[in-house]
């Protein structure tokens, strides 16, 4: 039985009121408006005739139960305190109905009407009378006041020598020897110190136990979350959210950072995490007309204060203009303050020249006319990694976007990231989402991680742990350490999901192999990029191998095949890849490679053939591109072009990098014959040509098949994925890649 | 009673003697009109005190009602507790009109002291006419504090215009001493007819003019109906306006 906010009930505003027993207040399309002086009437001096109707309440419905403890929020002049007084009776309202079951007691400022000459305990008597208790009845509960004020020896002395702690606390206690059935508080806890605030706070609380309600004003969040069960949160002339006190606060608190009036307000205050974002207000031109002075000048005062964005912010614009010198400073204090990317930017300005970066730049750039997505992408990721001016996060977004459009998923993922943290662009979660879903729906490990960080961390995104759950239990169904974490824990604790501790503790196992596993990984690669010891990270393949971790088995495999670190064991590498296919489609794919490599008879062996069908079944983009060829090739199966092509587009769907290119010339050529331009087919083929030599060791053909369907994981799982393209990028141009790690 | 006694306990809360400041100010007061018209500026009216003290504290008590503060100096209990707001006005009349009570328990017992000649019948109406004095002063204060809420200008405007009030009322001279446009005034100005009785009461020691008593009863009347019309048709608004 939620109140809904909404006009649905507006109707039965009842001619003889039907109360139900529990509903002690009763609003229905409640209008108030105040007069108030608008200057645009005119410079009168008569305020009569400059005064112009304010509607501060349009249509409000409201249903108070009996045991509410309501909280009510809202910014400076919304109409918290005025919407007491209206439910006090104090005010009345212009239009609709405000019913009050109950006797109310409305403690509106507490403090006040106190007579500062008179003692607190004649103070105490008087405001009792005041809030029409009987003298007689003040008198004997006098003592228990004075106890619960806490006030001791004070409480003979004069009120106006108290503090206004003092004065809160004793008013306090006054109220809690009053006797109403609704409790109207304004401001109540925010004087005080903490111990007695947390003791009115248990008041109010028992008060609600005894069947009492309670409203209260407060613009201390932590206050309505710890005593509230519901909150209303009023702006805009309406309720703009009522429910549970938790969510309004949240979703209140959320709308604070995001308003510019209030951020301008703390960032005057001097809070520089505030003025930081004034400065990204004035960027975007969010809420407020876009203006780079202002911008700066914010900047400017945030970075006084040490803040690391805008030591990097402004850093950024220092660049653009060429003061490197200044910039580089900035960038190294904002470093020493912990900001990753100012951290990145100084050492690479450090490293190299920005001309080397350029350099690296242009190369990557004239890759570029391949029209091949993941040039588009590498290039892209290349400027968003390198960037240091607006313009490089809008070209690095504009490749980006080219690429995504191709359907490249790494791509997806760095534009919603960018659309995240607001890189370069406004910053809007929408959009983030959207992109990183594609990705994710296209099987992107990390898209679906940071899905589900961002849905179950609330302070972006309204807070939505089923959601969350649904893309963590996705990454996590796909190997992802950091997910089955979660997955682990949500279904521990029941969120987003029915509890069920039986399947947490089987995801809690499954995280802590992988976790072990990943603690290899981690070593391995260490020892890897530091030729450390051979026999030593053999040791650790092993150990990953028989936890019965795929890619290490491959890896290893891959390694008694060779001999290198081992003695050639081409046995051992078979049963090892029998046992990493056993767990998925794509080391049967590489078993499969392995057979038909053995396989001396010059046919393409069967039992190849047939691991790599079942590998199809499991969805290995890879295994399907090898049926495509088999198709086209005729390879055990007859030669069709359909089947060649349905299993290229099922590959290229999947994510596999040559299927897609090929996929690509099919439509380009499509596309070119349509458009009847003879565009000679060397220029395509030479375009390509070129930048796949500098950036793959191989023909791409061969490197995708041994590479994974989802290639575009970084090097940090390239162990295995030799001749993956993009390991291999990372040789090329060496400068860059490492220190961005 | 809570608001009047935190008005009057609480005015002399900061003293030694405390309470007994209540009689004391009166008393005090009394001493220094006498000083002044006996020694400093001579009349030649016998027992000149008690003429100027019997006119003068209710042309204070009424000039202080009509002063229109009453609501605005307490707007904070119209604006945040749900009180009857009339209370607000009754109280702060009431807490004056105790200076006028106090003040003529002293007079009477200096009276009574000095053994002058003592009409019983006239005594026996100065309750009376205490309280048709406390209707017409309320009837006033209603209506000055309505307006003031909305026109601030009305209260400092009245300030001074009570000042002017006690020299057009019978306090410092005998009403039959007015001459020419004075005279006039005079007896428009609704506040001589109070005064004049207590002067008869009080001074002259008879019962007094029956047309007085007359006039003030219709005045209470008539200044009680306009001021409670105006007052009860706009105290809603006044927690807006505040």
């Amino acid at each position: 039985m939620e109140e809904i906010p909404g006009n649905a009930v507006v109707e039965e505003v009842p001619e003889v009121p039907v109360v139900e027993d529990d509903v002690v207040i009763r609003i229905r399309g409640m209008k108030k408006s105040y007069h108030i002086i608008d200057p645009s009437l005119g410079r009168s001096k008569l305020h009569t005739k400059r005064k112009k109707e304010y509607p501060i309440f349009d249509g409000i419905d409201l249903d108070v139960r009996r045991g509410d403890i309501v909280g009510i929020l809202g910014r400076n002049g919304c109409g918290k305190s005025t919407f007491l007084k209206l439910v006090s009776e104090i005010l009345e309202p212009d239009e609709g109905t405000i019913e009050v079951h109950g006797k109310v007691a409305s403690i509106l400022e507490l403090s006040m009407g106190f007579h500062g000459d008179m003692s607190g305990r004649d103070n105490i008597i008087l405001r009792s009378e005041l809030y029409g208790i009987q003298r007689e009845h003040v008198i004997e509960h006098l003592e228990k006041i004075i106890e619960y004020s806490d006030l001791g020896i004070f409480i003979d002395n004069p009120v106006r020598t108290y503090s206004s702690g003092m004065r809160s606390r004793l008013a306090f206690s006054i109220m809690v020897n009053v006797d109403a059935d609704i409790f109207l508080v304004d401001e109540a806890l925010s004087t005080g110190d903490m111990a007695f605030a947390s003791k009115a706070s248990e008041h109010l609380k028992n008060l609600v136990r005894s069947g009492k309600t309670v409203l209260f004003t407060s613009h201390s969040m932590n206050t309505i979350k710890r005593t509230c069960n519901r909150a209303i949160w009023l702006s805009d002339r309406v309720i703009k959210m009522d429910g549970p006190a938790e969510e309004v606060v949240d979703a209140y608190s959320r709308s604070i950072n995001d308003s510019f009036e209030e951020t301008l307000h703390l960032a005057n205050d001097g809070s520089s995490a505030a003025q930081y974002r004034v400065s990204t207000f004035y960027r975007d031109g969010n809420g407020v007309e876009k203006n780079e002075e202002e911008r700066r000048r914010w900047l400017n005062e945030a970075a006084l204060r040490d803040h690391p964005m805008a030591l990097n912010d402004l850093a950024d614009i220092l660049m653009s203009e060429g003061k490197t010198e200044e910039a580089m400073e900035m960038y190294q204090k904002a470093a020493e303050a912990g900001n990753y990317e100012a951290r990145r930017k100084f050492a690479s300005l450090q490293g190299e020249t920005l001309d080397e970066i350029q350099e690296l730049r242009q190369v990557l750039k004239g890759f570029c006319s391949s029209e091949y997505p993941y040039d588009y992408y590498n290039y892209g990721n290349m400027m968003f990694k390198s960037a240091l001016t607006i313009k490089d996060y809008e070209e690095a977004m504009e490749y980006l976007q080219k690429a995504s459009d191709m359907g490249w998923s790494d791509a997806d993922v760095l534009i919603g990231q960018m659309y995240r943290d607001g890189n370069g662009v406004e910053r809007d979660i929408d959009k983030c989402v959207h992109y990183l879903s594609k990705a994710a729906n296209n099987g992107h490990n990390k898209a679906m991680a940071m899905l589900g960080d961002l849905f179950y961390d609330n302070k972006i995104t309204k807070k939505d742990p089923e959601e969350a759950f649904k893309w963590y239990m996705m990454s996590a169904s796909v190997g992802n350490a950091k997910s089955q974490y979660q997955v682990a824990m949500m279904l521990d604790g029941g969120i987003g999901v029915e509890k069920d501790e039986e399947a947490a503790k089987m995801w809690f196992a499954r995280y802590s192999s992988s976790m072990v596993n990943d603690s290899r990984k981690i070593a391995l690669d260490i020892l890897k990029s530091r030729r450390g010891d051979m026999a030593l990270s053999n040791n650790i393949l092993k150990a990953m191998s028989r936890s019965n971790h795929p890619q290490s088995m491959t890896t290893l495999a891959g390694k008694y095949l060779t001999g290198r670190g081992f003695k050639k064991n081409e046995k051992a590498a078979m049963d090892l890849m029998r046992k990493a296919a056993a767990a998925g489609g794509q080391p049967r794919t590489k078993l499969a490679e392995m057979i038909a490599n053995e396989d001396k008879s010059g046919q393409y062996p069967q039992e190849s053939f047939d691991l790599i069908k079942s590998a199809c079944e499991f969805g290995d983009s890879g295994a399907m591109y090898k049926m495509a060829q088999f198709y086209k090739d005729g390879i055990i199966v007859e030669e069709n072009v359909d089947m060649y092509r349905k299993y290229m587009k099922m590959a290229a769907e999947r994510g596999n990098r040559d299927a897609k290119m090929t996929v690509m010339k099919w439509e380009q050529r499509t596309e070119r014959r349509k458009n009847d331009k003879e565009k000679s087919q060397s220029k395509g083929n030479g375009g390509k040509g070129a930048p796949r030599k500098q950036n793959a060791n191989g023909p791409p053909r061969t490197g995708a098949n041994k590479g994974p369907a989802k290639g575009g994981k970084g090097p940090n799982k390239g162990g295995a994925n030799k001749g993956q393209p993009k390991g291999n990028k990372n040789q090329g141009p060496p400068k860059n890649k490492p220190k961005t790690q | 009673m809570a608001l009047i006694r935190r008005n009057t306990a609480g005015r002399y809360k900061n003293s030694y003697v405390g309470f007994l400041w209540h009689l004391l100010m009166p008393a005090l007061m009394i001493v220094v009109l006498t000083i002044t018209f006996t020694y400093i500026r001579p009349r030649p009216l016998e027992d000149f005190w008690v003429y100027l003290s019997a006119g003068m504290f209710p042309v204070t008590f009424i000039s202080s009602c009509l002063r229109g503060r009453a609501i605005v100096q307490n707007a904070k209990y119209i604006t945040k507790m749900k009180i009857p707001r009339e209370l607000v006005v009754i109280s702060s009349v009431l807490t004056e009109f105790l200076t006028v009570v106090f003040a003529y328990m002293v007079i009477i017992i200096v009276i009574l002291l000095s053994g002058q000649y003592v009409d019983w019948s006239g005594f026996l109406m100065l309750p009376v006419e205490l309280f048709l004095m406390l209707i017409f002063s309320l009837g006033c204060a209603y209506l000055i504090s309505t307006i003031t809420v909305f026109i601030n200008d009305v209260g400092y405007f009245m300030t001074i215009a009570m000042r002017l009030v006690i020299w057009i009322t019978p306090t410092f001279f005998l009403a039959s001493e007015a001459k020419g446009l004075l005279a006039t005034i005079v007896w428009y100005n609704p506040f001589t007819y109070y005064v004049e009785v207590f002067h008869d009461i009080l001074y002259y020691g008879t019962f007094p003019h029956i047309e007085y008593l007359v006039m003030s009863v219709i005045l209470a009347v008539i200044m009680f109906a306009i001021g409670s019309y105006v007052f009860f048709r706009y105290e809603k608004k006044f927690p807006e306006v505040l």
